[in-house]
């Protein structure tokens, strides 16, 4: 190794706890994006190859008239095309009614499209039309073990697999239900010949579509729903469409995001503690680089030594973080593969991403020590020999410009207030690095306020129902009265339910429309429910393109009718994107678009169901007992389970946010930290020519803590705004259709997040203190004297 | 007789341990009478400014005493220390250590502030009494190198301590603007009881002292008197 070599090695071992900083930070930063980039990639790897091997469908048409399967079949760029039924009907297991779903399958083999991975057990028999494979959630939900019986719309079926499906990986009922219950929906797989004993409108034919490999998707995909429109199809859904799917993609694209914009705050921060810590050291070596020039060093040799210590840093940085980036990676493609069901684990380390972070880390550091390492190139010998930097203009600081009667203050307070500017690089490093950490702990803590104020608005004033009833009888007055008088209920409404597709010209949006009694109880409409027309969620605004005061149609395949309503207004609900219409005018226009469509249609148990509140107090487990009891209820849906599924999703958002905040919270520290040792090693002379003048080290380190808490504050004021900005754009990056939040920062957060970075100042003075404390006054004027 | 301003019995002052051990100063023992104008002189390692350290109270010694003022240094804590400075003590340095973001006035109005009373009219005063009236709202970096040593000269004697501890005053000094510093402190000693102790490894600047110590070795070698100091203005190096 060269002289110079070992210099900066040395260099580096004497401001250890400094470079220990930067490392941590640029290990931080590498290693989020290496393990989130490589988790994001696997997780797509394992999806894919979950799908290729089950042969996920890429199309999935329901309702289509007779002759749509070979329609498709010629359809160019369709591998195949299967038909198969399944009907949403009432079941029981292990104590507790529910609707499930019963899917059709071949007895003899698994279907060509959306095959299903045996856990346990065996696949279905052509001979036994009772045995049936058991989606594996529902079984666990229901503790549902080979051998065990239930009932499906009354007829005892025996589990003789558990399966995992495709569809059915994140178990989302559809695309406006992706949070269900455990315990309140269940997939079940049975011959096909069982589904010819279901009767009803809940059964429905569909066709399965599997494209052929290396076509371009949206193409086939417009021609097949071309034809299944032309086929009158009740709905059409695509791979990107489909429930599980679009909801694991979501949270896929939202890991992405992370993993580019994580780890940019880290590495820029790290870039920053580089730059001023190697500020510092060529500040501190300026009489060894004049000797150095002096001795015959090339600037060019000398400038590419001190850039050699930010690229050093990064590449060290960058190889402890890849490592650990490439474990953590593992890891996290392990929990999420695990969380979302996800029946693959594809956990391959991408070279091209640790070769990336390796270079992410390497040029952070060298970009960082440029404007140093020029300062060396650009440093006059003769006087960089002299050591000390000639005394620099100063100036009043912007502070008592703008408020006069501060020049009047006492020294010290001005000589804080000028420390702000005394050197604007490092200042200016310490407020980004302020916003930055800013950015992150807001982007996290105003997630989780978005999250906490999302689902309290959607359980207190959006579905204010306690529990939904399901019957398998029609629904009329007096099985509502029914509930309604159930010990321990308040009240009780029939709630109207239909599959629909809303479409504005050639723009369509499939969802449900809900119709609820005027001066409904049980859904909160803050400008009511009008009495004619319909409430669009927000969302469809701009899915459909289609404003308040437009006319939209409305098909209602279930009932093969199709009306056309007045938009009456816009909701804004942070779960679902429905439609609500008052069930009067719901029940009135079908029936005069279709006749055969009554009132008595519409009470059908597919169409109906009942929404309760509790009495104040009230057991709610009790309650929904007592509703099972009811002849003809089906199934009970606690609204507090969902409150509980949800608590648990949540508790995994909550590990991203608690990361973010401590991460914030330590590349904060790891910043100021730096800047403030280096301030106190720039100024030990003056310090110590303070001390020797009288000055007691608690005003010296007064002085410290007054700049760094003023420059902090400085810091926090703009970054609470780019943390809102962040946390706004990271929520968004969420948000869909299906989950249409909308970030909500609290005051309260923005209060804690500021007096949270003015504790990590603090706590980053601590060493700094310590070191004013310790300084020498002796060995500070002996050192200097000739 | 005139009263004794320092007054140092057997100081001793080591660095290091075993191998590396330096003895700084080796039982030294003097006296300063109050008014005096003190050279320290001696070759670079000679312990002059580890001495003056000691009279400063900068750093404890390893053994011996030290009674400054009415001070007695060897039983005072950091706190103790750093009041007999802000009372007794005013330091000059060789590279001035001015703070580089306060003008002249505030650099001296600093140490003012630290001994209350007004602050004000005692900082442009003595601003004044080194010339500095009409640059005091210069900050350090618009000043020439002379004019930065008198604000340093003035920061020192703003709290009027009865001792001046100057390091190397004019080490960084050319020989106009060195000997005009001199003429200064030389100055202060004359028009008061004030007792000024000066550093330096130059032998001319001795010639303006009443009593000149040399150093050599960390011990004391000579001391003499000049019963008829050299005017700064005929000193030269």
């Amino acid at each position: 190794m060269s002289i110079l070599g070992l210099k900066r090695n040395r260099d580096i071992r004497r401001q250890k706890w400094q470079f220990v900083a930067v490392l941590v930070t640029v290990v931080l930063g590498v290693a989020l994006f290496a393990g989130m980039f490589n988790a994001y990639l696997n997780l797509g790897s394992s999806l894919e190859s979950s799908y290729n091997r089950l042969v996920m469908a890429d199309m999935t048409v329901t309702g289509a008239e007779d002759g749509f399967l070979d329609t498709v079949m010629g359809i160019n760029g369709v591998a195949t095309a299967i038909g198969r039924r399944q009907a949403d009907v009432p079941m029981e297991a292990a104590g507790d009614s529910l609707v499930g779903r019963v899917i059709g399958m071949p007895g003899d083999d698994q279907p060509d499209i959306n095959k299903v991975d045996i856990v346990d057990g065996n696949y279905l028999n052509p001979e036994d039309n009772t045995g049936v494979m058991v989606e594996e959630h529902m079984a666990s939900d229901f503790a549902l073990e080979l051998g065990d019986t239930f009932e499906i719309a009354g007829q005892t079926v025996t589990v003789t697999g558990i399966a995992v499906s495709p569809e059915y990986l994140w178990p989302a009922k559809d695309r406006q239900t992706i949070f269900t219950p455990p315990g309140t929906f269940g997939v079940v797989f049975a011959n096909e010949s069982m589904l010819e004993s279901l009767e009803g409108p809940a059964v429905q034919n569909q066709i399965l579509v599997e494209y052929q490999h290396g076509v371009v998707v949206e193409d086939v995909d417009a021609k097949v729903e071309s034809a299944a429109e032309s086929a009158n199809a009740a709905d059409i859904q695509t791979l990107a469409d489909q429930p599980s799917n679009s909801t694991i993609n979501e949270e896929i694209g939202g890991l992405q995001t992370m993993a580019v914009a994580l780890p940019l705050l880290f590495l820029a921060a790290a870039g920053m503690a580089i730059y001023v810590v190697i500020t510092r050291l060529v500040y501190s070596q300026r009489g060894v680089i004049g000797t150095l020039r002096a001795s015959g060093f090339r600037a060019k040799t000398l400038s590419r030594h001190y850039r050699s210590y930010g690229v050093g840093v990064g590449l060290v940085g960058a190889a402890i973080g890849a490592v650990l980036g490439g474990l953590m990676g593992w890891g996290m493609t392990a929990i999420y593969t695990r969380v979302f069901g996800i029946p693959d684990l594809v956990a391959d380390i991408h070279v091209p991403t640790i070769l990336l972070a390796l270079t992410f880390g390497a040029v952070a550091g060298a970009i960082a020590s440029v404007p140093p390492a020029r300062t060396v190139a650009a440093m006059p010998p003769a006087e960089a020999m002299r050591g000390d930097l000639p005394a620099q203009g100063g100036k009043r600081s912007v502070f008592e410009t703008l408020i006069p009667p501060l020049r009047r203050a006492p020294v010290r307070w001005r000589m804080t207030l000028r420390g702000v500017g005394r050197n604007k690089r490092r200042s200016v490093a310490m407020v980004v690095g302020v916003i930055l950490s800013a950015v992150m702990i807001l982007a996290a803590a105003g997630s989780m306020d978005t999250m906490l104020t999302a689902f309290d608005r959607q359980f207190n004033e959006v579905s204010i129902e306690d529990a939904q009833s399901f019957f398998e009888i029609p629904v009329g007055d007096p099985e509502v009265k029914e509930v309604a008088a159930t010990p321990g209920v308040m009240l009780a409404e029939p709630v109207i339910g239909l599959g629909a597709t809303i479409r504005n010209g050639s723009k369509s949006y499939t969802t449900l429309v809900e119709g609820y009694q005027q001066n409904t109880n049980v859904h909160g409409f803050p400008s009511g429910l009008p009495t004619s027309g319909v409430l669009l969620g927000q969302a469809m605004k701009d899915l459909l393109d289609v404003e308040v005061g437009q006319r939209v149609t409305i098909e209602l395949s279930d009932l093969d009718t199709e009306i056309s309503v007045l938009v009456q207004g816009l909701v804004d609900e942070p779960l679902a994107t429905l439609s609500y219409m008052d069930s009067s005018a719901l029940t009135d226009a079908i029936n005069k678009a279709n006749d055969a469509v009554t009132a008595e249609v519409l009470a059908l148990p597919s169409f109906t169901s009942v929404k309760a509140i509790y009495d104040p107090g009230a057991s709610g487990q009790l309650a929904v007992d007592q509703i099972r009891d009811i002849d003809g209820v089906a199934a009970v849906v606690d609204a507090t389970e969902l409150r509980n599924l949800l608590q648990q999703f949540q508790l995994f958002f909550y590990v991203f946010i608690g990361m973010g905040l401590v991460f914030g919270s330590a590349m904060a520290f790891a910043l100021i930290f730096n800047i403030i040792s280096v301030n106190v090693a720039e100024r030990v002379s003056e310090f110590a020519t303070m001390r020797a003048s009288g000055l007691t080290h608690r005003k010296v380190a007064s002085m410290i803590t007054g700049e760094t808490f003023l420059l902090t504050t400085i810091g926090i004021v703009p970054g609470l705004v780019f943390g809102y900005w962040a946390a706004v754009a990271f929520m968004n990056s969420f948000s869909s259709d299906q989950f249409p939040i909308v970030a909500e920062v609290r005051p309260w957060t923005f209060v804690l997040t500021a007096v949270g970075l003015l504790v990590v100042a603090g706590l980053s003075l601590i060493p700094a203190v310590g070191a004013v404390k310790r300084i020498n006054v002796g060995e500070v004027v002996r050192e200097r004297a000739v | 007789m005139n009263e004794i301003a320092v007054k140092a019995s057997n100081l001793t002052k080591t660095y290091g341990d075993g191998d590396t051990e330096v003895h700084a100063l080796k039982e030294v023992s003097f006296e300063i009478p109050r008014g005096d104008f003190v050279v320290l002189q001696g070759a670079s390692g000679s312990g002059k400014t580890t001495l003056l350290n000691q009279i400063g109270a900068l750093e404890p010694p390893t053994s011996g005493e030290v009674e400054s003022n009415g001070f007695h240094l060897n039983g005072l804590d950091d706190d103790g220390r750093t009041e007999y400075r802000l009372k007794s003590v005013g330091f000059i340095f060789q590279f001035y250590n001015l703070v580089p973001s306060l003008t002249a006035y505030e650099n001296v109005a600093l140490i003012a502030e630290l001994t209350g009373g007004n602050v004000r009219d005692r900082t442009d005063q003595v601003l004044e009494s080194v010339g500095l009236g009409d640059r005091k709202d210069h900050f350090p970096g618009q000043l020439s190198g002379g004019e930065q040593q008198r604000v340093s000269i003035a920061r020192g004697l703003v709290k009027n301590p009865p001792l001046m501890l100057c390091d190397e005053p004019t080490g960084a000094l050319d020989t106009d603007t060195g000997t005009q510093v001199l003429s200064l402190l030389r100055e202060i000693t004359d028009s008061g009881d004030r007792t000024i102790v000066v550093v330096t490894h130059n032998s001319e600047i001795s010639r303006i002292a009443n009593r000149v110590i040399d150093l050599r070795d960390g011990m004391i070698v000579g001391t003499h008197l000049n019963d008829d100091p050299t005017s700064p203005e005929n000193v030269a190096w």
